[in-house]
This record gives C-alpha cells, structure tokens and sequence, in this order.
C-alpha cells in the first residue's frame, strides 16, 4: 500500500514538477518565421531591409489600386475607373473613401524599416546602407507629404500613442537634409558594390547611379517649393545640378524597380479587374497632338461604339454599371510583359531643368534644349520613333471629346497650347509646354502628375461633372489633397490633430498643402 | 506515449465478457414501497456476477443464478437493497433513496460530486433535453434551456461553428467560448478559420459539430470559473461538461433513432419587384421603370432535407459495460448544391478488474464528416448578392438554366450573367454554386482511456489519457470566365491541409473520507498534461494571381509566387503543465468548505519570468434546511458563495514574435516583442442560492456573480508613427456582472398527466473600468472584422461589443445635415464613428415546457432576448441599389422627405429623389446609423409533440416513440430585417452585424426512436 502510494506521489509529481520547461522556447516560436539571428546571415537585416522597402516607393502588389490608382491616376486625369465603385461615390467623384492607403502602405513598408535602422545604429555602423535607405524613405514620403500635407516624420517612432503630425515645410527641410546626407555618405562609397545583392532596381546596386537619383529626386522636390520659398528651391535645384555626379540624363539613368516576377499592378487593375480604363483628357491630349505614344500607353476600345477608337472616360461622371465604360481603352499591353515599375527618368528631369531654367536658374542649359530632350527621352523610354517631327508640330492642339454613352460629359479640348517650342511665348505659355510633356511622359505615374497639375495648373484638365464632396471640394478648383486617414481620428486623434491645426484649413479634399499656394506660377 | 494509450484500450476493447453457469432459477415481483405499484426497469443482479436482468411494466423478472445466490436489487432513486435466494418466489417492496433529492453531478476533471455541496452554479440537462430539437449541432440545442449562456449560430448552415458565451464576454481578444469537456477530458474545440469582416472569410467549422448529439447522456453548464478552477485558464470563461451513455449492468439495449427534417426558408429581405432595371446595359441596380416584375428569389431557395440516423447497442454484465453507435447525419441545405454528410462511430467499454478495484474505461471517437458548398461569409462567392440585386424585369429563369455559355475562342465555359463583374464580385448565383464550388472534408479520432484504481476505501487513483487528432483538407476550385475581381482569366483555386491534435494526460488521487459522524473530507490532488497543435499545414490560395492553364486545379498550376505568401502555418502551439489540489470539506451536511489551488506552465509564455504562476479558489455553502427545521413547504434551501482566481495564458508565439517570409520581402516583425508579461488574471465572485419547495415540485436558483478580468493581454494597434503595427499590453480592467435565475415547477404531476416549466433568466453588464494610462481616453482597434462604416472599440468606460457605425452629420441641435441635393452627409471624415448601441442583449429569457399526457408527449420552447442592436450591411447595399421594398415604397411616395440643414445652417425641407437619397445614405461606407436595428427577439425555438408506444414487455419491441420535432418554427416579435442571432464570427470582431447572411429558416420533422 504504502509502496503504491510512493509510486503515485513519484509519478504525479514526476509528471509536473520535474517535468522540462526547457523546450518551451522553441515550442513559442513560429516554426514558420525567420529569427533575427537567421536574417544576420548575408547581411539579410541590413541589405535585405533596403531591399524589402524597394517593392513599396511605387507599391507593387494590388495595394496600389487604392493607393494610386483611385487617387492619383483618376485626380491627375491618366486613368479613370470604369467601375461605379461604392455606388459612383467615391474619391473619383470626390467622395472621399479611400484615403488611409496613401499613407499606411507607406508607414508599414518604408518608415518601420527605417526605424528599425534607427534602433539597430545602422547609420553608426552601416553608413552607406543607411544613406541608401534614406533615398529610398524620401522617395516613398514625399508621395506621403504631397497626398495629405502634414505628416509625421521627425518625431516619428517616439512614442507608442502619440506621435506629432510636422508641417510639410518641415518634412521637407528635413527631405533636403536627409538627401545631403545621403549624397555626402555615398561619395565616399562610389566604387563600393556592397549594394549588388540586394539592389531590386534597375541600378543593380551602382552606387553613382544612386547618388544621380538623389540629385534627381532633389531637382523634383526642390521644383515643387518654388511657389512658396523660391530662393530655397533655387539653391535646392542648383545644387542638385552642381553635385559632380549630376543628374539623371540618359534613359539608362531611369530609376525602375522589380517587380519581382509577379504581374504589373496596372495590368492587373485593367486586364484582370477590368477597374481601370483611360481617361478622356488623355484621348484629348494626345488624341489631338497625335501623339505615338498613344497606342503603347493604350489598346483601342472594344465598345461596339467605338471600336478601334482610342476612347477615354471623363473623370468624375455619372456610372451606374461597369458595362457601359468597360470597353474603353484599356491599358497598354507593354504592361502585360512589364518586369519593372518606373519611379523616375531621365526625361522627368529634363522638364525639370526646362523649368529650372526657365526660371532663370542655373540648370547647365536653356528651357528649349531641356524641352526638346525631355521629349526625346520620353519616345525612347517608350521606344517611338517621330519625336523631332513631333517637336516641330506648332499646330495640332487638345482635341474636343465626345462621350458617345452620355452627351453630358462631352468636352471642347479645353488648351490651344501646341507643341513646338516658342522663344517668343511668355514664359506662362512655356511652362504650359513644359508641364503638358512632362505630363505625358510621367505616364503611368499619376501621383507625381497630379501633385505638378496642383503646383502649376497644367496641363489643363477637366473638372468633374457630379461632385459628392459636399461642397467641400470646388469642382472648378480642382481636389487639392487626401483628407487624413480616418484610422487616425479613430485611434490617434491627438496626433492628427497636430496634423489639422498645421494644414491651417479644414481637414477635407479641398485645403491646399503648403507648397500648393493657389498663386500664380511666376 | 500515445501509442501505448492506444494499445492499452485496444487491448481492453478485446476482453470477452465471461459467462457463468446457472443453476436455479429464481422469479418475483418487486413493488414501490410508498404506493405499492408495480415497480419496472429495476436492476436485479446476482452478487458477484455478471448475470441480470431487469422487470418488466409490472415488476416481474425471472432471472436463472447460482446455488447460494444473492440478488443485488437496484435502481435509481431506490434504496438498494441485498436480498438472499432461499427459494420461491421474491417480492420485494422498494423504498425511495431520501437523499435521491441530492443528485450527483460530474464536475471538473470528472470528480463526482452531490450536488448539494456544490459551492458554484451548475445546471445539467439530460439526453432528452439535449437532443429533443435533433439539431445537427448539439450546442444549437442548448439555446435558451440553460441560464448564462448565449449562443449565436454561425452562418455557414450544416457545420458551422456556434459562438457560445457563458456570462458574458470579458476577454478583450483572446476567446470567449467555454472549454468542452468529455467524460473528464478538455476537448480541443479546433476552430481553424474563423470568418470575420465582410468580404469573405471561411467558418472551419469548431470541432463540436462532430461530436455524435446522440452520444451524449447528459450536459452539464459550469458557468463561472469558481466551478472550473481545477481546469484552468481553459475553464475561465465556464465549462461544458458533456457525459457521454455507457453500457449499463444487466441490460442489453439496442436504440434506433430516426430523424427526418425539412427547412424552408421564411423570411428574406424585404425585396421589391415592382421597379425594374435601371436602364443601362449590365446595371446592378433596379432604379428603372415601374411595373410588375416576377419575383425569382422564392424560388431560388430548396427546401433542406436533413436525414439523421443513429443506432445504439449497449449492455454488459457486472464487470464489463459496452457502448457501441453509429449515426450518419445527412443534410442538404435550403441554399441549392449544399450539402453535408457526417458519420460518426463510437466504442466505449468499461470493465472491472480485481474485486472491481481497477475500472478501465476505454472511448474511441471516429468523426468523417464532408460539406459541399458551405457558405462564404460576405460578398464575395455569395450567390445571394446577384440574386437579391438581379435588376428587375430581365429574365432570371434564362440565366438560371443557361448560366454558363460556350466561348469558342478559348472552347471554356463563361459565365452568362447581366452584370459584369462589380467590385463586390456580382456573379450568377447558379455560376457561383455549381463553377466555383468548395469542398471541406474533415476526419477526425479522439481516443480516451482512463484508468481508476481503488486503492482503498478512502484512496482512489486514476490517470487519464487522450488523444484528439483532427485534419481537415478544403478546396475551392474556381472556374474561369466570370467576374475578374476575385478569379484570375485561367480560374482561382485555394488548397488547404490542416491538422490539429491534443494530447493530454493527468493524473488524480483522490481521498473521501469520514471523519467521525459529522465531518466529511473529499480531497483531490494531481497532475495534468497538455500538449495542443492547432492549424499546422498549408494554406494556397492563387487569388488573382493566376493560373498557368485554365480550369485545371493544383498547386503546380499557381503562377504568381504570392500565392505562397504565407502557406506554411502553424496557427497555434501550446504545452501547459499543471498541479492541482482540492479539498472539500463537509460538516454535518450542512456546511461545505472547498478549497483549490492550481499551478499551470504554459509554454505561451516562455521568455517571460512568469511561465509559471498560481491561483486558488475558494467556495462556501450552507444548507439551511439542514441546519434548521424549516417550515414544511421549503424542501430544500441553500446558500452558497464563492471566490476563484483564474490565471489566463497569452496566445501563442506573442512573446517571442519573429520575422516572416514574404514574397516580396523580408516581413520584418511588426510586434514589439513582450517580455514584461504577466498572466492575465481573472476574480469571479458568486453568490447563489438554490431553493425547492412543496417536495421539491418547484425549484428556484439564483446567482449573483461579477468577475474582474485584469492584466489583460492586448494587442493593440499601434500609431503609423511607430515601427511596429502592433503593441502589446498588459492592462485592461474589464468587469462583468449580472444575474442568473432559474425557475422550475412540476405544474401537474398526476399519473396521466404533467406538466413541468422552466424559466430561465440571464442579465449581464459589461464595462471596461480601465485599459491603461496610454490607451484611456481614446478609442482602441483591438481585434479586425470591421469595415463598411461598422466597428467595434475598445473605449475605457464602454463595454465590450460596443458598436459603432458610421452616423449622420448633425448640427448643435441635433439636425441632420445635409448637402444641396438634400442627401445626409457622412459624418465619419469629420467626427469619426458614432456609438449605436452593444450586440449583447440586455438579457435574456428562456421559457421551457414538457406536458405529457398518457402516452403523449408535448415540449415547447419559447426562447427571447432583450435589448441589443443588429446591423444589417444586407439592407445598406441592396437600398443604394433600389432592389429593397424601402426604395419601392419611397419611389412610390415620390422621394425621401428630408428635413434638416444645410451645411451653414439653413433649414432644409423638401422630397429628395429616392436614387440620390439612397445612393447617399445606403452602400457600402452609407450611413450605416440607418441600419442598426433592435435586436429584441421572442421566437418559438423549439416544438415537439410526441406519441410513445408501450409494448408489452415480452415483445421484440419495447417502446416506440414518434414525434414531430420543429425548430425556430416563427418570432413573436423580431424588428432586425434578418435573425439577429446570425454571427459571422466566434470571435469579439464582426459581432452582430450580418453581411449577406444566409436567409432565416425553420426546420420540422418526424423523428422515430425504438428501443429493443
């Protein structure tokens, strides 16, 4: 009796006293992640962070869809959904209901990385690993600053609950910083082929190529502050051009990222989805200049309507079915095969320096040779021919749109500026010029084409014709940004309201950001 | 280990029963002592054999025994009694057990208990009460019978998972749902997917639709962690003790049950046929022309047909009892092409060894279980969404019988339908049933054998062990040609091959004895082993990414490497280890002292210093009526009182969360690792008494309870501004209290006729007293499943399931704003969601008759809940499409009278266009303040009447019982456009809100049960 008892006491006992807490570690652990330790090999936590931000500057998977391309492709008038998403009401007709997005995406997949930069010390330890995230972090924000206005940057990671909105000059001081220290860390790593491996673009982790973005992108946003500090965007733009590795110029300076072998977002949104189609001031604008880039950027429609016809839709229109539009052009079929999205070319910066110099400043040639190559490099990137003919057309103008569903949306072509260059048009005149190509060739970057549409006024596009803003957006004034995420009133509303009081107007789609004056471009 | 477990019963299932020579044979007649009547069913054994019978209707039995035989007369609720065979004829007259009135009842870990010394509240039902509805999911048939407990069903018809919660939510995200014992042994209730949110998502199923209803002798509800305190953290949110039937003694038993039902679909959103399509080709919305439109939706839905046939054999001698069933269930639903089929096999033995010192109890559970098409959650895949929205006036029946066409450019099947793809995935419901169909097949084993060795008199050891091993493999394969939004141009197909399994092992001593005439002790003292793998195995899902080649189904054919993001899963790990003592005290059988204390290890939380903690209960109860005397109508009085601390684990892998690989990128972990834990710990306070008056033909329990969950384990999502997504915290201060009250009465009780009632009464009061200093104040997103202008927050001060929704724009006064074409405006982008209401009734009443009448029987139950709010997404979308009988009906009228104010304050009054103003105010992100409804509800849950056959004894037959069973058979009142007790998910998110949820049915059918 007594031994049983002693056997049972043992075994109970045994069972949970003795028994080894020393495999519960392992057994906590996914089995199915990867540790810390196993992301040291390869330099998979350092690289391999840069690399992982690479896929989200211009978001690659379907996220994309309302990041871009229901805000700034439909606002910059490149593509227009065929699809009465959310019964018409949408950001599309003003409406506002996609607008976390533009800044989620961004937070999760560029700021988190660099945070975590921040916590490691990479800038102390990896210097030139941290310069090349920091390009990547200016590249992917400033969409972020130009959507909403005030962000959260300089503080952010600094407290779990509350993190102070910045005012956009300030984020944008803080872009120029971070662009010099990028550049200035760089130079001292120019042979340096540590980026090979982990380098998605088309760069393949040439550290020059690199630095000649960071001037690029110091061009554009230097460009986009000259309304309100213009002294500073001359400095900002003259030092890009002055820095020794220049600036984009060729197309095999363009800035394009994998797509890692999946399909191209775009493709996807118009052959797939069928959710995007082109718009009407496209068909206007190059329908009227007869533009060889047409057919690569577009398919003919298929409508009964009008088919063969390259046929857009107007943004902002009534749509009650997705089967009356569907059968507008669709996107062009080069898409279908695209292994890359494009984040900057060489022929962005061309305009650019057209309007550097048209504005006086020293951008190292004159407006009308940086129009002309601006126009050249666009062909080429598009591989068209006809560009010098093209250049020399001082006639064809927008052409009038007839929207054969609905008469109501039908439109005049609403700009007589042609496009040959003119020594002897005012300099409003030119930069129409210059705006107007450097929209066409910024396709299918809608983002950027719609944040210089609100800088400039150009090219001229149309308004909407029903507008669920609730009189809060002017349709003859255009939408002028992306209210803040709900998500942030609903869990982070000390913060945004930093973000509001900043803004200095009402948080809606019709307060203009700081850089966006509403002043006239001269 | 495991193998052993199983050999062991194996082995025990093997040993023949010994037959023993007779002699002599021996006959009587055995008669109640009170009344004299002729007594039936008693047990008459020979001592020390295994040879029996039992009497017949008139309390005859003859039974052959052995030379100096003694016969061993027993029955429940009878005195047992010992009588030797001399010869002749024994009749024996049988006296009722006194302390009958003190049934035992199986707590935690299966300790057996008297009632009367519970210190916690504890009601049982019987197989009867369980089974009466022949719901397929037993859990269903719990509905309104047992105080505490809220049940919502899932929405995925047969094999659907049900949301249980016993008083109330109080875990902020981890789950609410109550631990499921069988015979002794926590059952893992594996839910594997949990649809949550609006578009889709897909109910696994939770493990306890597998379980055979016709198994289970009886149920028994531990509501509050006092009564679980042994189990856990696992019992803290109550405990459902199922007690599966075992062979009896002496009594071979062969039970057919035969269970025929039909559901037809009653009610469904009220729908207009009187405006026709709006005109433009492929329109999804029914804005056009009046006129009188056919109405394709009735005939949509099948009548379901469920089929349940189960066959019992039971028997065994004094030392070996053996339980063998079978039983399919079969069911189609009302949804066309579903269908479900289940079989389940069960062997229970229990033998006796050494002077039945040693009692091996061996139960093997075999579930094969199949669904075809069950429904998705949401729009997506949802063949109600095209057909509520089918613009009116096309021809429904042409696309019904050609609802695929032959496209002789690719020579595919494409899908024949008006409306081109939405983004909400439109498609014709006969595409989606019969070309993107889904198969779930799910097999599982539970294997327990248990061992209880009767040391001596007062020591009794037993160890336990089981084994419940679950896979389930789901498949939707999508063909090509119909809407692009969730189907790629070559098709979609999702692949998913799960197993989960739980081995546990405890071990027990316990320890009963007197002391003198007056003090009783019960101790128990042991040790438990848990080992849970939940959700391991691979999860594809080629989405929109493609396929290689069209209409061709398997992994190979994935292009898009997406696909694989995330295929490998684990959704769970846990090992826990435990010791735990209990001691019992009785004085007098007046007053019982119960005290416990466990310890657990959890391996969730390792890399903390706390994987280790403690925590006790203790409970007090009083009888009166044996303490005192007591005026004759009380029969019974009791008082009782408890405390229980319970220590609550944290999910898996949340101490130590690590990177995950991503198709595009290293997914850095966006948790801040947690290692400043500590367990959450959860007081419950209970107060009760138990009351029975006029020999016990009424009985009235009421408890008062309030448990204080705190250091809550939150996952909360964190500012953009931050580097990760997710914070943890451990805080929280969340209170539920309220009141529970059982009333019962044996209305009549004569020979021919009784009656007996029951009511049940269940309040709960939720309220978040504290989250933590950073997160008080503002409004917390814990758990996902919102979406569409609907969520839930966590808000210091709130309580758990708080709604909140997208409301109307109103000035200082209260008026609606509106914009110049009269439509409300959203008030969201400005003010942010508005709090409408909680999805928990304010409480709720369960109503519940037996009458029988001689031979016929007759059972009803009227179930209701008060207070609460449902949100219908259904009805939001369907009016910005005009195909609600609300838009009708404000077409008719003319428009919407609106009155309210402009933006800056100007009146507004005037009849707004019915389009405009539903456009406005209905969709997706509408003003979702429009549709939260009451969720007051009283229905008949359930009706039975029945007609029993007595046969004589000597017939092949022995009784035969025919009854129509119905269920949910019609709401006295119900104001929500659908059954607010819908619940997408089992989890806290997407509460009370339904999306395109299936249409309320009713159910009735003929059950046959014989007996031979």
């Amino acid at each position: 009796m007594k031994r049983i008892l002693n056997t049972i006491l043992v075994a109970t006992t045994s069972l949970v006293l003795t028994n080894c807490t020393d495999d519960f570690d392992e057994f906590n652990t996914d089995p199915y992640g990867i540790t810390d330790e196993s992301l040291e090999q390869d330099g998979n936590n350092i690289g391999g962070f840069v690399n992982s931000m690479q896929p989200y500057i211009r978001t690659i998977d379907a996220g994309l869809q309302v990041e871009e391309n229901l805000t700034g492709d439909a606002f910059s008038q490149f593509l227009v959904p065929p699809t009465p998403f959310v019964s018409n009401r949408n950001n599309v007709t003003y409406n506002f209901t996609w607008y976390d997005r533009q800044m989620s995406l961004k937070y999760n997949n560029i700021m988190a990385y660099m945070g975590r930069f921040e916590i490691n010390n990479v800038d102390e330890n990896y210097p030139d690993f941290y310069a090349w995230g920091l390009i990547h972090k200016v590249f992917a924000m400033h969409k972020v600053t130009d959507n909403y206005g005030p962000i959260m940057y300089s503080q952010y990671g600094s407290s779990t609950n509350f993190v102070p909105y910045d005012s956009q000059e300030q984020v944008y001081t803080q872009f120029f910083a971070e662009l010099d220290q990028a550049v200035s860390t760089l130079a001292d790593y120019a042979d340096s082929e540590d980026f090979v491996q982990f380098d998605n673009s088309s760069f393949g982790g040439n550290v020059s190529q690199w630095i000649r973005a960071a001037n690029s992108l110091r061009l554009r946003l230097a460009m986009r502050i000259v309304k309100v500090d213009p002294s500073l965007a001359q400095q900002e733009a003259e030092k890009a051009i002055a820095n020794p590795y220049g600036v984009m110029e060729s197309n095999e300076d363009n800035l394009r990222m994998s797509l890692l072998g999946n399909m191209h977002p775009l493709w996807m949104f118009s052959n797939s989805w069928q959710d995007t189609r082109m718009s009407a001031t496209m068909e206007s604008i190059l329908g009227g200049y007869e533009d060889p880039r047409l057919p690569v950027y577009f398919q003919p429609a298929t409508d009964e309507d009008v088919a063969g016809e390259f046929k857009g839709i107007r943004q902002g229109i009534e749509i009650s079915s997705k089967n009356t539009y569907v059968n507008f052009s669709a996107i062009g079929t080069m898409f279908s095969s695209a292994t890359d999205v494009k984040i900057m070319t060489a022929s962005e910066v061309a305009f650019l320096r057209a309007e550097g110099a048209l504005r006086g400043w020293n951008m190292g040639g004159s407006a009308e040779d940086f129009y002309a190559q601006g126009v050249q490099l666009s062909f080429d990137e598009f591989n068209t021919a006809g560009a010098s003919d093209y250049l020399a057309d001082a006639t064809s103008t927008f052409a009038d749109y007839t929207d054969p569903k609905n008469p109501e949306n039908s439109f005049s072509g609403s700009s007589d500026v042609t496009i040959a260059w003119d020594d002897a048009a005012s300099n409003e005149l030119k930069l129409e010029k210059i705006i107007t190509q450097k929209w066409i060739s910024l396709f299918p970057n809608g983002q950027e084409a719609w944040s210089e549409f609100r800088r400039t006024g150009y090219p001229r596009l149309i308004p909407v014709v029903v507008n669920y803003s609730g009189g809060l957006i002017d349709t003859e004034e255009f939408v002028r940004r992306t209210p803040f995420p709900s998500e942030e009133y609903n869990i982070h509303n000390e913060g945004v309201q930093t973000g509001v009081e900043l803004l200095g107007g009402p948080d809606n789609g019709g307060t203009r950001v700081w850089w966006d004056t509403g002043a006239s471009n001269f | 280990m495991f193998k052993k477990i199983i050999f062991s019963f194996l082995l025990v299932m093997g040993l023949n029963q010994i037959a023993v020579a007779q002699s002599q044979t021996v006959s009587g007649t055995i008669t109640e002592a009170e009344t004299g009547m002729p007594l039936p069913g008693v047990t008459v054994m020979e001592k020390g054999t295994s040879n029996g019978t039992s009497t017949d209707f008139d309390g005859n039995f003859s039974l052959d025994v052995g030379d100096d035989a003694t016969l061993v007369l027993s029955m429940i609720g009878y005195v047992t009694q010992e009588i030797p065979v001399t010869g002749g004829d024994i009749n024996v007259e049988m006296a009722t057990d006194t302390e009958a009135l003190d049934e035992v009842v199986v707590t935690a870990l299966g300790i057996k208990r008297e009632s009367k010394a519970l210190t916690y509240a504890a009601q049982t039902l019987g197989s009867d009460e369980v089974t009466q509805g022949k719901n397929v999911n037993f859990a269903q048939g719990l509905n309104g019978k047992v105080a505490g407990v809220e049940i919502r069903q899932g929405t995925a018809g047969a094999g659907s998972s049900t949301k249980i919660q016993l008083r109330g939510a109080s875990n902020i995200t981890s789950s609410n749902q109550p631990l499921f014992v069988i015979d002794g042994i926590p059952m893992a209730n594996y839910q594997t997917s949990d649809a949550s949110g609006f578009y889709g998502g897909r109910d696994s199923g939770d493990g306890l639709s597998n379980i055979n209803p016709e198994d289970i002798e009886s149920i028994t509800v531990l509501r509050g962690a006092n009564a679980a305190a042994l189990y856990g953290s696992q019992g803290a949110n109550g405990v459902i003790l199922i007690n599966t039937k075992q062979g009896e003694e002496g009594k071979t038993r062969i039970n057919i049950s035969s269970t025929t039902k039909f559901e037809s679909v009653y009610d469904y959103p009220d729908l207009q046929f009187r405006y026709g399509a709006t005109d433009e080709p492929g329109a999804d919305s029914s804005w056009g022309a009046p006129g009188d439109y056919e109405n394709h939706v009735d005939d949509f839905f099948d009548t379901g047909i469920t089929l349940q046939n189960a066959i019992s054999l039971s028997g065994g001698n004094n030392r070996t009892t053996t339980y063998f069933s079978y039983a399919n269930t079969y069911a189609t639903g009302t949804m066309p092409t579903n269908e479900f089929n289940k079989n389940n096999l069960t062997f229970k033995q229990t033998s006796k060894f050494f002077d039945d010192k040693l009692k091996v109890t061996s139960n093997v559970l075999l579930t094969d279980q199949k669904v075809d098409n069950k429904m998705l959650n949401g729009y997506y895949f949802n063949p109600l969404l095209g057909l509520y929205t089918f613009p009116r006036g096309l021809d429904f029946d042409e696309y019904a019988n050609n609802y695929q066409v032959l496209d002789p450019q690719r020579n595919i099947m494409t899908q024949n339908w008006p409306i081109l793809g939405n983004s909400e995935a439109n498609m014709n419901p006969y595409w989606i049933l019969n070309n993107t169909p889904n198969v779930e097949r799910t097999k599982r084993f539970i294997g327990n054998a248990s061992i209880e060795y009767t040391i001596s008199d007062a020591l009794t050891l037993s160890g336990r062990g089981s084994y419940d091993f679950t896979r389930q493999i789901y498949e939707q394969k999508a063909m090509a040609g119909s809407s692009p939004v969730v189907i790629s141009d070559n098709g979609r197909y999702v692949y998913e091959n799960v197993e989960s399994w739980q081995a546990y092992a405890d071990m027990i001593l316990t320890y009963d004895q007197q002391f003198g005439e007056d003090w009783d002790f019960h101790g128990v003292l042991g040790g438990a082993y848990q080992k849970r793998i939940i959700g391991e195995g691979i999860s594809v899902d080629s989405q929109t990414f493609g396929l290689y080649a069209p209409n061709i189904f398997n992994i190979q054919n994935i292009t898009g490497l997406q696909a694989f993001s995330g295929a490998q899963r684990v959704n769970s790990r846990l090992i826990k280890q435990s010791a735990f003592a209990n001691a019992s005290l009785g004085y007098k059988d007046m007053l019982f002292l119960d005290l416990s204390a466990r310890n657990d290890w959890a391996s969730t939380l390792s890399f903390t210093e706390n994987s280790s903690y403690l925590y006790p209960s203790a409970g007090l109860t009083f009888l009166p009526s044996e303490a005192f005397e007591l005026p004759e109508f009380i029969s019974f009085a009791k008082l009782r009182a408890s405390f229980a601390q319970v220590a609550n684990e944290v999910p898996a892998f949340r101490t130590n969360p690590i990177n995950t690989a991503a198709y595009s990128q290293v997914g850095i972990n966006m948790e801040l690792p947690f290692t400043e834990l500590n367990p959450e710990m959860q007081d419950s306070w209970e107060f009760g008494a138990d009351f029975r008056f006029l020999d016990s033909r009424i009985n009235f329990s009421a408890t008062y309870y309030q448990i204080d969950t705190r250091d809550q384990f939150l996952p909360m999502d964190a500012i953009l501004g931050t580097p990760y997504q997710v914070y943890y915290v451990n805080a929280g201060h969340v209170r539920n209290y309220g009141v529970e009250i059982t009333l019962g009465a044996d209305v009549f009780e004569t020979e021919d006729f009784t009656w007996n009632t029951n009511f049940n009464f269940t309040h709960n009061d939720n309220e978040i007293i504290d989250l933590n200093e950073t997160y008080n104040g503002q409004r917390n997103r814990i758990v996902g499943g919102g979406g569409e202008g609907y969520e839930t927050f966590i808000v210091q001060g709130g309580s758990l399931g708080d709604i909140y929704v997208n409301a109307y724009l109103r000035d200082d006064s209260g008026n609606i704003i509106v914009s110049e074409d009269g439509v409300p405006v959203n008030a969201t982008s400005t003010d942010g969601m508005k709090l409408v209401g909680n999805a928990n009734p304010d409480f709720m009443l369960g109503w519940n008759n037996s009458i029988s009448f001689k031979k016929i029987n007759l059972s009803f139950l009227i179930d209701s809940r008060f207070g609460g709010k449902f949100v219908s997404q259904t009805e939001a979308y369907l009016d910005a499409l005009g195909a609600t009988e609300t838009t009708a009906a404000a077409r008719d009228a003319g428009g919407v009278q609106v009155d309210g104010v402009l933006n800056d304050g100007t009146p507004f009054s005037g009849v707004v266009d019915a389009r405009d103003y539903f456009s406005g105010v209905g969709g997706r992100n509408g003003i979702k303040e429009r549709y939260v409804y009451d969720a007051t509800n009283i229905r008949l849950r359930q009706f039975t009447l029945g007609y029993n056959f007595g046969f004589e004894e000597d017939s092949f037959v022995k009784n035969l019982n025919v009854s129509l069973v119905g269920n949910n058979l019609f709401f006295f009142y119900n104001e929500a456009p659908t059954d607010p007790d819908f619940a997408i998910s089992t989890g806290n998110g997407t509460q009370a809100v339904t999306n395109f949820g299936p249409p309320i049915t009713r159910n009735f059918g003929l059950n046959l049960s014989a007996n031979f």
